[in-house]
């Protein structure tokens, strides 16, 4: 029964569980209190590579998803060495432009397919790799959350100027959060490739950047756990709901306009890691 | 005279036309109470920002146990032994007491069990042990510049600095903090800080720096400053220098 | 052959600057990343070529027409969407993200009601050209280089030197003080956000005329460069906006004409992280743009 349930609803399981990967990468950024709207560009990155690696290298795919992990941090490492040291308004521009960039880039060049993208890319990646990968990055940021660590990220959201006084070294976080965050992403583009076997520039737009921080923030950012729920949420709704599909875009907006004013903590808005 | 703990010289810092601090140079020694006082605007807090690296000399030296602060990014300052409370509280609002004071042990790199424990003798230390799971932005004002002070403690600091630590306090206050600053001279931490209550200044400093206009007019003990001219003239006025009295404690 | 390409650099070059003008005014004087401000542009094109193609009106009445009109959407948005925000001291973030969200609300209803086809303004609109040495300027050209100066040395000139633009000022450096003097801050706010609506709206007509294509998501192209010539100029800077502009406009020229024109809209971007590597403050920058 479950094997016909999976089946019939294998793509929507899968995105599922992709867009609570990058809701998850976002979280990681989102935690220190900064913002990154890089997520879609690093997935870009991460599909692509993978892509290209598994049908002109064949390479096993574990190796692929290591380079989809990595491709994305170097990268991360580059936009966030100067943009840590300065306001947060820096990061978010900085990761807009960057995305927009890649964007032209895979539109334009021969080696990814121009404007139609890339086909036929085998299926590697089942509910097993994702939902593995979800659970284990979830389990370990949650973690994470209730150390030492978790408690300096904790700090640098609430009073950046405070927490370096503390002796945290905000460059450092800043950076390590981001490079983490491109990871998590590039993974997740990754397993996109890998289980719809197409991949094309638009997907990894501003528009889905913006996607992934609207699941975010509906979901709540005190914890790992709110962005997944976030995803899920937006994830199946349009779904669930058919005329909801064309209008995705304006619902998106419409839920970031709203979370913002009204509701800022999101749905789950307790805080993960209290210590008592 | 021992070596001292923090040796600042010709410590300067201009904001476009304004001279916040001109060339100014003092030493406080260990296991003391250094007091730097004066008018509104004489750079107090700015030095407090330039020694805790908030803000970046525009010339001078600033060296704490030896090692030399200026190179060195506020978090890197911590490390090598400093710790500050603010003008304007600055606690992490939406965590809890003990959560604030644990955040100040982060340099320490300790493990979860022994943070915990050494974070709630210090909350013990200054009274707080009672509401370690409270909201820090819920506490009273006289609590909270505990906690702060609490979390400052955290470190293990070598120089903790304390800005206006008893502002806002009523007597009974000001006077459970003076004890407790004592208590920690005695346990061997140095205090640099910097108040407008002359009274406490008075009783409670080892040695007192008075700043005016940027630079230091006076330096000396409690004794000396109360009667120096300069000083009454720019700061205390002369009624207040007679209320202070000739001499002792 | 060069003296074109720079000229029509320059040109579109100019245009950035306007864009970025009404952005930096936001951003400088009131902390608020508006990232709608590229409907703005979008709207006042539509505006404006709804004026001439309905209404009849010649281009010297349609753009300051569409440009007012726009500038009162942008109270209007700003009214719903930040004041709240900035009586809570909410974080820049927050403004960046509810503008957002707001911008692809404002997008997508922008496109289901006018369509995504491509429209331009009649042909003929602005007539004329000045021919020298082998360079030609249309008239709209140098209708598009006379608008920029003239607007940047009004808003200028406004700022320097009337008490209006000495309340914004007191205003940007600190809010609760120009307040204590009496400055009216609602007011001042409604301002800033109508001028900064009517510079995006008179950008975008100047871009829709010279390129000769309006559709609704030109304004989000145009952010990109946007943001490019406000971090290259420095966040904050009226001048630097304009010199960052210029410069950026030319080097796109410059690159479309001798590399490839494909690579021209990724120029903006390899200026923008050279800057952050570099001189982050950019061009002119104020250093207090960049407290961590």
């Amino acid at each position: 029964m479950f094997q016909d349930f999976l089946f019939t609803y294998q793509s929507l399981i899968d995105a599922v569980g992709i867009n609570g990967l990058l809701a998850l990468s976002l979280y990681v950024v989102l935690a220190l209190g900064q913002l990154s709207l890089g997520q879609a560009a690093f997935m870009g990155i991460g599909a692509y590579s993978s892509a290209l690696l598994t049908t002109r290298l064949q390479l096993p795919f574990p190796l692929v998803l290591l380079a989809a992990a990595c491709l994305p941090a170097l990268a991360a490492l580059l936009i966030g060495r100067p943009t840590a040291r300065l306001s947060g308004v820096y990061l978010a521009l900085a990761t807009i432009g960057f995305g927009e960039v890649l964007r032209i880039f895979y539109v334009n060049a021969e080696i990814t397919g121009g404007a139609l993208g890339l086909s036929g890319i085998p299926e590697r990646a089942g509910f097993l790799w994702i939902y593995g990968t979800l659970a284990a990055a979830s389990a370990g940021l949650a973690l994470l959350c209730r150390t030492r660590i978790g408690r300096a990220m904790e700090a640098m959201r609430q009073d950046e100027l405070a927490a370096g006084v503390m002796g945290i070294d905000l460059a450092r976080y800043k950076l390590a959060a981001l490079v983490a965050s491109a990871a998590l992403a590039g993974l997740a583009g990754a397993f996109d490739a890998h289980s719809s076997s197409f991949i094309a520039p638009g997907e990894f737009g501003f528009d889905a950047a913006v996607t992934i921080l609207s699941f975010a923030l509906l979901g709540g950012t005190g914890s790992p756990f709110g962005p997944v729920l976030g995803a899920v949420i937006l994830t199946l709704l349009p779904e669930l709901l058919r005329p909801l599909q064309d209008f995705r875009l304006v619902l998106n907006g419409l839920i970031i306009v709203l979370v913002v004013l009204f509701l800022p903590r999101g749905l789950l808005a307790w805080r993960i890691g209290r210590v008592r | 005279m021992s070596s001292p703990l923090l040796d600042i010289a010709g410590l300067s810092r201009r904001f476009r036309g304004l001279v916040a601090v001109d060339a100014v140079s003092f030493a406080v020694q260990p296991a003391a109470i250094h007091g730097l006082i004066g008018p509104n605007g004489a750079g107090k807090t700015t030095c407090f920002n330039l020694v805790s690296g908030l803000v970046a000399a525009d010339a001078g030296t600033i060296t704490l146990a030896g090692t030399r602060l200026e190179p060195l990014p506020v978090h890197a300052r911590t490390r090598a032994g400093l710790a500050r409370t603010f003008q304007n509280i600055r606690l992490f609002a939406e965590m809890s007491v003990l959560e604030n004071t644990l955040c100040g042990q982060h340099t320490r790199r300790l493990a979860e069990r022994a943070a915990k424990a050494q974070a709630l003798e210090l909350l013990d230390l200054v009274g707080l042990a009672a509401r370690a799971g409270e909201r820090a932005g819920a506490l009273a004002y006289g609590d909270q510049r505990r906690l702060e002070i609490a979390r400052a403690l955290a470190s293990a600091p070598k120089l903790l600095l304390l800005d206006e630590p008893a502002a806002g306090m009523n007597p009974a206050e000001s006077e459970a903090l003076a004890l407790l600053l004592q208590q920690l001279r005695a346990g061997g931490t140095t205090l640099l800080l910097v108040e407008h209550d002359m009274g406490f200044v008075m009783r409670l400093c080892d040695r007192i720096t008075v700043l005016n206009f940027g630079r230091v007019i006076a330096e000396g003990s409690p004794r000396d400053i109360r009667a120096d001219p300069g000083v009454i003239e720019a700061y205390l006025g002369p009624a207040l220098a007679r209320r202070l009295g000739p001499v002792d404690p | 052959m060069l003296g074109q390409q720079l000229v029509n650099g320059f040109v579109a070059g100019a245009t950035y600057a306007l864009f970025a003008l009404g952005f930096t005014l936001m951003f400088g004087v009131l902390r608020v990343i508006n990232l709608t401000y590229g409907v703005y542009f979008s709207a006042g094109a539509f505006l404006a070529l709804a004026l001439v193609r309905n209404v009849g009106f010649g281009l010297g009445l349609a753009l300051p027409a569409a440009a007012i009109a726009t500038g009162g959407l942008a109270v209007l948005i700003d009214a719903l969407l930040l004041t709240r925000l900035r009586r809570a001291k909410a974080p820049e973030l927050a403004s960046l993200m509810v503008t957002l969200g707001a911008t692809l609300l404002l997008y997508a209803v922008l496109t289901a009601w006018l369509g995504t086809e491509i429209r331009r303004f009649p042909p003929g609109l602005v007539g004329g050209a000045v021919e020298f040495g082998g360079i030609r300027i249309s008239g709209a050209q140098a209708l598009i280089i006379v608008t920029t100066f003239v607007l940047v040395a009004g808003l200028l000139t406004l700022l320097r030197r009337t008490r209006l633009g000495l309340a914004i000022r007191a205003l940007a450096e600190n809010p609760e003080a120009a307040q204590l003097m009496g400055v009216d801050a609602g007011r001042t706010v409604a301002f800033v956000s109508f001028a900064s609506g009517a510079l995006g709206a008179a950008a975008g007509v100047l871009i829709g005329l010279e390129y000769n294509a309006i559709q609704p998501y030109m304004g989000e192209a145009m952010m990109l460069k946007g943001f490019a010539v406000i971090i290259i100029g420095g966040l904050g800077d009226i001048g630097g906006a304009l010199i960052a502009g210029l410069l950026l406009g030319m080097a796109e020229a410059l690159t479309a004409g001798y590399l490839a024109s494909t690579l021209k809209d990724a120029v903006g971007f390899v200026l923008l992280v050279l800057t952050l590597w570099v001189r982050p403050d950019g061009l002119f920058g104020r250093a207090s743009a960049r407290r961590a």
